[in-house]
C-alpha cells in the first residue's frame, strides 16, 4: 500500500537533546561511553581504583561482574567439551538469550528462574546418563573403582568442569552426593550422580571471580590465574578453557600482560575463535535484527526462514574470510566479495554455485562495498516493505558510529499524520523537517539512509523504483570525521572505513563484548587499545589480542562490600 | 453470607464519603488459604500493539452499556454480567525509565515500575533493561506461599524468550519471567516432569523415592555452594545468587510426589505444534488445566510481546501487526483488518472464559466466578503507542469480590488496579503496588 506512513516510532526526542549528545559523539548504548575515566582529554590518574604496576598509564580495574551465568551456547560448548560429544549430546534445553534486538547479553540479566533451573536438572541427569554409558573412558581409575576413584574423579573432572582445582571439602561435598548414588545402584550410579552435582554446581553454571589477595589493592582485584585463563577462553571461544590453557594457569604462566597475549594469539588461531568473532561481528551490525523484520510474502515470496539463515551463513563466511586475510576493519567495509547459496544468489544477480551450497563469489564493485550492501545486514534494518531510509541511517548512527539520541521526553504522544499521496519516500522524509519535534532526531537518520535507496527491501540493488529514477544522495552530519555528502550506499561505506568514530566505535564494542557493559573502560586503556589497533593497521584481530593484554584483563573492580579473598 | 453483607456495607459507607480503615473489615475474607470452597486465582492475558479505540470502548453508564456495532469485545458480550470495562487507567509508571512505549507497555503492565538501564533497542534510540520491581503476580506468590504445587505459570504464544517487549512477570528487579511457549514443554512443567502424578493415595514406588533422594541431595549440595558464594559476595551478585538459591527450593518442591485434582480437571497433553490458532488453542487449554487441577492460581498467557508482526492469514490478513498498527487512523483499510485481528483475540478469551463458567465449583460457583481474567495490552491505541486509557477486560468476580456487569471509568495510574487486584486475591492490608508515588489506593468500588 503506497500510502503507508514512513513516520519511526511517535517518541522522538526533542532538538536540543537529540543535539546534545551528538556534541558528545560516542552517544549511549550500542556500546555505553565508557564511565571510567575522562572521557576525552588526558590520561588521568586512577587513583585507588587503578591498578598497581600495570604497563604504560595507569588502569582502572574494569567493572565485571563477579558471577556470570553461563548463556545458552557457553553452557553448550561447555558441555560438550567436558564430555564430548561423540554419544550425540543432550539437547541443551535453555531458550537463547539475547535473541532479537540485544546488541550484547547483559550479564545482569542472566538469572537462574525456576524454570531454568528445572532445565538444569533435566539437562544434568540427561548428561551424566549418557556419560556412564562409557564408564571406563569417563574415569581416571579402575571402573570397579570404591571410593578412592571416586574421589579421584571428582577432583580431576571437577577441576575441568569448575575450570579450576576443588578444595578438598569441596570434594568431600560431592562424596556425600556420590554416597546417596552408590546406596541406590553401586558404584556406576554413585558417580552418575555426583556428576549430575557437578553440573548444577553454581562453580559450573557460572563463571565465577573471586580473585585472589596477591596483587590485588584498593579497589582492583586481581584474578587468580584460573580464573583469567577462563575469561580468555569465554572470551574468544566461548567455551572452558582447554588443557593447554589450564596448564599455564597451574604453572602461573597467566600473569603478565604478554602472557596472557600469547595465549589469545594461540586460541585466536582455531576455528572456535572464527566462530566467535562472527558472532561478535553479526551481534555489532544487528544480523539479529532479521529476527524481528516480517516481509510482505506478496511483495518477497522467496523471503522465508532459509534465505534468513543462509543471510546469517552468508555474513559469517564473508567475516570469516576477512579475519582469515588482512583482517582489517576497511576490509570489512569495502571488500568486493561474498558467498551466496542458490538463494542468495539472486539477490545479487550472479549465477548460483554450480556445486550447490555456499560459494566465494566476486561482485560489482559499483554496487557493493563490504558489510554495509549485503543483503543480510541490508534486510536485517529494513523493517516494512519499502526500502526504509529511517532505520537504515539509524543502523549507521548507532550502530557504526555509536551515537544515539538520548531518551526522548517522558511521555512525548504524536499521532503519525497521513502521508499524502503521491510523495515519493524521500518527499515524505522531508516533512519530518517540518516538524521540529521529528527534525531533530530524524536528521541524525533520515539523511544517510536515504543514500542506501539503491536497496529494496531484501537488498537487490535497483536503479529505479515505481518507474522512477532511484536518487540515493545521502549526507552525513554531526560526525567526528565524516561529514558531507555521498552519493549510494557504496560511498557511504568507503567513508565509514576510513572513519576514526567508526574505530572507535568498534574499540568501545569490542571492549563492552569482552568485559560486560558495566566495564567502563577508561581513557589509559582507550589509548592503548587505539594505539594497538592504530599500530596494527585497523586489525581487528590485533584489537582482540590488545584487550587481553590490557592490565585490566587480569582485574577487576572490587564489589563494595565484599568479602575479599583470604 | 457475611461476605455478601460486609461488601455491603462498605460500599454504602462509600457511597456516604465515609470510608473505614480496610482493618476494620476481616482481612482476607477470600484468602485461597481460609476459603472453605474452592480458591481463588488470578488469570492474565496479555496481546500486544494496542488497540483500536472505536471499536472497543463501550458507551453509556457504569451499569447500562452498550458495545460499538462490530465491536472487538463482541464475543465476550455473553458474559457480559460477569465483566468489568475499565476506562482511564494508564502505565504511568513507565513514564519514568528509558526506554520505546513498546518496551514500557509490558515493563509496567503488571509491576507498575519502570525499565531500568539496559542495552535492549526499543526501535526508537532509547535502549532501555528490563523492569526495575517484582510484578503483582509473583508478589502474590511470595505472600500465598506454597499452596500449590507452582506458584505461578506463564504461557507465551509465539513469544520470545529474551527481550523486555515479551516479558510481564518479574520475581524481582531484573529478574524477567518468560513465558514458555512450547505448548507440550508447558504441559510437561505443569503436570510433571520430574514425577508422575500419584492417583490420590498411592506410594510412589522405590525407584522414585531413591531418585528423589538422589535429587534432593543434589539440591542441597548446590544450595550449599549458592550459600556460600551469596555470603562473599553483596548487592547485584547476592540477589542472583539468591534468586538461585529460591529457584532452588521451587524445584525442591516440584519434583515431590504431587496428586491431581479438582472440579473440570482432566489433564490432556495437547498435540503436536501448529500454527498459530492451534498454538494459541493449545495453551488455553493449558491454562485451564493448570488452574483446574489447582497446579497453579496465578497464571498469564502472552501472545507475541510488543512489535509482533504476527500475520493472520486465517482472517484473511498478511499484514504484519506490528506495522499495520502503526498507520494512522484515516486508513479504513488498516482500521478494519485490526479490528479483525483484536476480535479474534477477544474469541480467544473467550474461548477460555467460556470454559472456566462451565466448571461448577465447590460452593455452588462456576470457576470463572472464583477467578479474576484480565485481559490487558502493552500499549492503549495503536498507531500514537499511547500508553494511556489500557484496554483493560476483567471476567469473574475473584469469588464475590468484584461487583461485575460494569463500565467503569477512571483516570488513575494502572498502579491502583494493581492494588486493587492485591484485594481481590485477598490481600486487602496492601496499599500500594510498583511507584508508590503514583497510588491513590485500590480503584474506587472496583472490588467491594
Amino acid at each position: 500500500m503506497s500510502t503507508r506512513p514512513v513516520w519511526l516510532l511517535v517518541s522522538v526526542g526533542l532538538a536540543a537533546g537529540c543535539v546534545g549528545t551528538v556534541d558528545d559523539s560516542r552517544g549511549q548504548p550500542g556500546p555505553r561511553p565508557p564511565t571510567g575515566g575522562g572521557g576525552g582529554g588526558g590520561v588521568p590518574a586512577s587513583g585507588g581504583s587503578g591498578i598497581p604496576g600495570g604497563s604504560g598509564c595507569q588502569e582502572a580495574a574494569p567493572a565485571v561482574t563477579a558471577v556470570r551465568r553461563l548463556t545458552r551456547d557457553e553452557y553448550a560448548s561447555t558441555l560438550r567439551d567436558l564430555l564430548g560429544d561423540a554419544r550425540g549430546m543432550v539437547t541443551v534445553p535453555f531458550p537463547k538469550e539475547g535473541a532479537g534486538d540485544d546488541v550484547l547479553v547483559d550479564p545482569r540479566t542472566l538469572i537462574v528462574s525456576p524454570s531454568w533451573a528445572a532445565n538444569a536438572m533435566e539437562a544434568a541427569e540427561a548428561a551424566a546418563k549418557l556419560a556412564v554409558a562409557n564408564l571406563p573412558a569417563l574415569l581416571p581409575c579402575a571402573p570397579t573403582g570404591g571410593e578412592a576413584c571416586a574421589r579421584q574423579f571428582a577432583s580431576t573432572l571437577g577441576k575441568r568442569a569448575f575450570r579450576r582445582p576443588l578444595a578438598p571439602a569441596e570434594v568431600d561435598a560431592l562424596m556425600k552426593v556420590y554416597a546417596v548414588g552408590a546406596e541406590g545402584g553401586g558404584f556406576p550410579h554413585g558417580i552418575e550422580v555426583m556428576l549430575r552435582a557437578l553440573l548444577q554446581s553454581p562453580s559450573f553454571l557460572y563463571r565465577v571471580e573471586l580473585g585472589q589477595r596477591e596483587g590485588s589493592s584498593g579497589t582492583a582485584l586481581r584474578l587468580t590465574p584460573h580464573e583469567v585463563a577462563a575469561r580468555l577462553s569465554y572470551l574468544l571461544w566461548g567455551t572452558a578453557p582447554d588443557q593447554p590453557l589450564m596448564d599455564a594457569a597451574d604453572r602461573g604462566q597467566l600473569a603478565t600482560g604478554d602472557q596472557i597475549a600469547a595465549q589469545a594469539r594461540r586460541l585466536l588461531g582455531d576455528p572456535r575463535a572464527q566462530e566467535r568473532l562472527a558472532e561478535f561481528h553479526g551481534k555489532w551490525l544487528g544480523i539479529d535484527g532479521l529476527d524481528e523484520v516480517a516481509k510482505d510474502p506478496q511483495k518477497y515470496p522467496q523471503y522465508d526462514d532459509k534465505l534468513e539463515a543462509s543471510m546469517r551463513d552468508e555474513l559469517k563466511l564473508f567475516v570469516g574470510d576477512v579475519l582469515k586475510g588482512d583482517g582489517r576493519l576497511e576490509t570489512l567495509f569495502t571488500a568486493h566479495f561474498t558467498y551466496v547459496d542458490a538463494s542468495l544468489a539472486p539477490l545479487y544477480g550472479v549465477a548460483p554455485p554450480a556445486g550447490g551450497g555456499m560459494a566465494r563469489v566476486e561482485l560489482d564493485p559499483a554496487q557493493r562495498s563490504g558489510v554495509l550492501t549485503s543483503v543480510g545486514i541490508i534486510a536485517a534494518h529494513t523493517f516494512a516493505d519499502e526500502s526504509e531510509p529511517i532505520h537504515r541511517g539509524k543502523f549507521v548512527r548507532e550502530r557504526l558510529l555509536c551515537t544515539t539520541p538520548p531518551d526522548p521526553p517522558a511521555d512525548l504522544m504524536v499521532t503519525p499524520p497521513m502521508p499524502k499521496p503521491g510523495l515519493s519516500i524521500r518527499e515524505r522524509l522531508l516533512e519530518h523537517s517540518n516538524v521540529p519535534a521529528c527534525r531533530a532526531c530524524h536528521e541524525l537518520m533520515d539523511p544517510i539512509g536515504l543514500g542506501f535507496e539503491s536497496y529494496d527491501g531484501l537488498g537487490r540493488f535497483r536503479t529505479s523504483e515505481g518507474g522512477k529514477p532511484v536518487d540515493d544522495h545521502g549526507s552525513l552530519t554531526m560526525t567526528r570525521d565524516i561529514d558531507g555528502p555521498f552519493q549510494g550506499a557504496v560511498e557511504l561505506a568507503q567513508k565509514l572505513a576510513g572513519s576514526a568514530q567508526v574505530r572507535q566505535c568498534l574499540i568501545d564494542t569490542a571492549f563492552q563484548y569482552a568485559h560486560g557493559p558495566d566495564a567502563g573502560g577508561d581513557a589509559c586503556v582507550q589509548q592503548k587499545l587505539a594505539q594497538a589497533f592504530d599500530g596494527a593497521r585497523h586489525d581487528v584481530r590485533e584489537l582482540v589480542i590488545a584487550i587481553t593484554r590490557a592490565d585490566g584483563f587480569r582485574y577487576r573492580r572490587t564489589i563494595e562490600g565484599e568479602v575479599l579473598p583470604p | 453470607m457475611i461476605t455478601r453483607f460486609e461488601s455491603s456495607r462498605r460500599r454504602f459507607l462509600k457511597g456516604l464519603g465515609l470510608s473505614i480503615p480496610a482493618a476494620a473489615l476481616p482481612v482476607l475474607r477470600s484468602s485461597p488459604l481460609l476459603a472453605a470452597g474452592a480458591p481463588v486465582r488470578l488469570v492474565v492475558l496479555f496481546t500486544p500493539n494496542g488497540t483500536i479505540l472505536d471499536k472497543f470502548w463501550p458507551s453509556g453508564t457504569a451499569s447500562n452499556w452498550t458495545i460499538p456495532e462490530g465491536g472487538i469485545l463482541e464475543p465476550l458480550m455473553k458474559w457480559k454480567a460477569k465483566m468489568n470495562v475499565l476506562n482511564g487507567l494508564h502505565y504511568k509508571s513507565a513514564d519514568a525509565g528509558p526506554g520505546a512505549a513498546h518496551q514500557k507497555g509490558p515493563v509496567a503492565c503488571l509491576t507498575g515500575g519502570h525499565a531500568l538501564n539496559g542495552n535492549m533497542n526499543g526501535g526508537n534510540n532509547s535502549p532501555s533493561g528490563y523492569a526495575d520491581r517484582i510484578s503483582v503476580d509473583q508478589y502474590i506468590a511470595g505472600k500465598w506461599g506454597d499452596v500449590t504445587r507452582l506458584r505461578t505459570v506463564e504461557a507465551g504464544v509465539a513469544v520470545s524468550p529474551s527481550g523486555n517487549r515479551h516479558a510481564i512477570s518479574y520475581l524481582g528487579s531484573n529478574q524477567p519471567v518468560f513465558a514458555e511457549a512450547d505448548p507440550a514443554k508447558l504441559f510437561t512443567r505443569v503436570f510433571g516432569n520430574f514425577s508422575a502424578p500419584s492417583s490420590s493415595g498411592a506410594a510412589p514406588d522405590k525407584a522414585a523415592l531413591q531418585l528423589l533422594a538422589e535429587r534432593k541431595s543434589v539440591l542441597d549440595y548446590a544450595s550449599g555452594d549458592l550459600n556460600r558464594l551469596a555470603a562473599r559476595l553483596p548487592g547485584d551478585e547476592r540477589v542472583r545468587l539468591t534468586r538461585h538459591l529460591e529457584s532452588l527450593r521451587e524445584l525442591e518442591r516440584q519434583i515431590s510426589p504431587t496428586t491431581v485434582s479438582g472440579m473440570g480437571c482432566a489433564p490432556a497433553a495437547p498435540m503436536a505444534a501448529g500454527d498459530y490458532p492451534a498454538v494459541t488453542k493449545a495453551q488455553l487449554d493449558n491454562v485451564f488445566q493448570t488452574v483446574s487441577c489447582d497446579q497453579s492460581r496465578l497464571v498469564h498467557l502472552i501472545w507475541n510481546g510488543e512489535t509482533s508482526q504476527q500475520t493472520f492469514p486465517w482472517l484473511g490478513i498478511k499484514d504484519p501487526h506490528h506495522t499495520m498498527s502503526h498507520v494512522g487512523d484515516g486508513d479504513k483499510a488498516t482500521h478494519d483488518k485490526l479490528v479483525k485481528v483484536n476480535t479474534w483475540y477477544a474469541e480467544q478469551v473467550a474461548y477460555l472464559v467460556g470454559k472456566m463458567d462451565s466448571v461448577v465449583e465447590a460452593g455452588g460457583k462456576t470457576m470463572l466466578d472464583n477467578s479474576l481474567v484480565i485481559w490487558t495490552n502493552g500499549l492503549g491505541k495503536g498507531n500514537n503507542h499511547t500508553r494511556n486509557n489500557i484496554p483493560y477486560v476483567l471476567l469473574g468476580s475473584a469469588g464475590g469480590a468484584l461487583p461485575t456487569g460494569r463500565y467503569l471509568q477512571f483516570d488513575n495510574a494502572h498502579n491502583d488496579l494493581l492494588v486493587s487486584i492485591l484485594h481481590a486475591m485477598g490481600l486487602r492490608d496492601e496499599k500500594t503496588f510498583g511507584d508508590p508515588s503514583l497510588c491513590k489506593g485500590p480503584l474506587p468500588g472496583l472490588v467491594a
